[in-house]
């Protein structure tokens, strides 16, 4: 019996860490900063797009079905190059920097109000889009 | 229930938790490294893709930095993918005032099958502008004084070609133009291969084929496109296999 709940458990966290974990990091800046730091299996957006209400999704994506297309050719694109910073801005007041890294798209920016750190698995990001875009309605 | 087994089921309990933690930080940790070995190191020359590289430094004292490498392929399948605005699949509609009534076609035609040499010169009271042919490569330079005020350039007397010059160079167009501001001077030195340029010009006079030049230009492994230098800023815009600047 324990044998079989101790499978069942590692066989769950396979499959929901299967698709690997979203990282938003927010730290606003200033003595009563917020700091939000949360970690979030890239399965609950996979299977989000399966467990909404299929009207309303719809209804949500109407008349963006050619943005979600681009959106899904960027990250399918992004999937295939080698790790590599993709833009770099150095100002007076912020910083923001695009990378692949390890099969993660990286956003940093720190600027005057807050220090934001995301990081998504490409792969989920991919499957998402298509996910979406097969619900989107044509226009 | 007997106290061996109550120990027996706690034990068991944190063997599973155990084992799920464990599990957990293999698969955090197993996701990215697989992605890392599957990948190049950054540095390494990218399996023979071509990267477009721009880099914008600011001169001020607040030295603002940018940054850009776009792999060419991932350009091409973006370029071929959005249909917004002026940008139609890799067509980019223009006016045809954006090119300052210079007949851009009617050069490079001119160029193509000239020999290699110095071949259009615009002389203007502030602008020079040159465009020369040096092995399959088309190189525009130009120095110009009035950046900031060209929307006062006015045509001077003498801006129909006239072939030949004193030095007796043929196929040496002079076109003159007037400016009657100065402010700073801008450098700026364009390199393109001769085939990418005609394949961006290769289509109705209102239309740039970027995703063709683009085609043509992923063809070339390492090149110097854009530098420009003024005295505000340096732009420099390049192409090579490294997916890093360095």
């Amino acid at each position: 019996m324990i044998t079989k709940v101790l499978m069942g458990m590692t066989l769950a966290t396979a499959v929901v860490m299967q698709d690997g974990l979203i990282e938003v990091n927010v730290q606003e800046k200033g003595k009563d900063g917020t700091h939000v730091h949360l970690y979030v299996p890239a399965t609950a957006a996979t299977w989000g797009v399966h467990l909404a209400p299929t009207e309303k999704l719809k209804e949500h994506l109407r008349g963006h079905r050619e943005q979600l297309q681009l959106a899904r050719t960027v990250v399918k694109g992004l999937e295939e190059i080698p790790d590599a910073t993709l833009l770099e801005v150095d100002t007076f007041t912020e910083h923001v920097r695009m990378e692949k890294r390890g099969g993660r798209f990286l956003l940093d920016v720190d600027d005057k109000g807050e220090v934001v750190h995301i990081s998504v698995p490409i792969r989920a990001a991919r499957k998402v889009l298509q996910d979406l875009e097969a619900e989107a309605p044509a226009s | 229930m007997p106290e061996t087994q109550t120990r027996r089921t706690v034990f068991l309990a944190a063997l599973a938790l155990g084992a799920t933690a464990l599990l957990l930080a293999v698969l955090l940790r197993a996701a990215p490294i697989a992605h890392a070995q599957s990948t190049p190191a950054a540095n390494a020359p990218a399996g023979g893709e071509r990267w477009l590289h721009v880099a914008v430094d600011s001169k001020d004292e607040r030295g603002d930095r940018v940054r850009i490498n776009v792999p060419v392929s991932l350009a091409q399948t973006v370029l071929a993918a959005v249909d917004h605005g002026r940008m139609s699949h890799g067509i980019v509609h223009i006016n045809g005032a954006h090119l300052d009534d210079i007949d851009v076609r009617s050069i490079l035609k001119a160029v193509k099958s000239a020999p290699d040499g110095e071949f259009v010169t615009v002389e203007a009271k502030d602008t020079d502008v040159k465009v020369t042919k040096s092995g399959g490569l088309l190189l525009i330079h130009v120095v110009d004084a009035c950046a900031h005020h060209k929307a006062r350039m006015a045509a001077t007397s003498g801006d129909a070609p006239d072939n030949g010059d004193a030095s007796g160079k043929p196929n040496h167009h002079r076109f003159r133009i007037g400016c009657s501001d100065a402010n700073g001077q801008e450098n700026v030195d364009i390199r393109v291969p001769l085939e990418v340029a005609d394949a961006l010009f290769s289509g109705p006079t209102n239309e740039l084929n970027v995703a063709a030049a683009l085609d043509l230009l992923a063809k070339h492994k390492e090149m110097e496109l854009v530098s420009v230098k003024d005295s505000e800023n340096t732009v420099r815009v390049w192409m090579n296999t490294k997916t890093t600047q360095d």
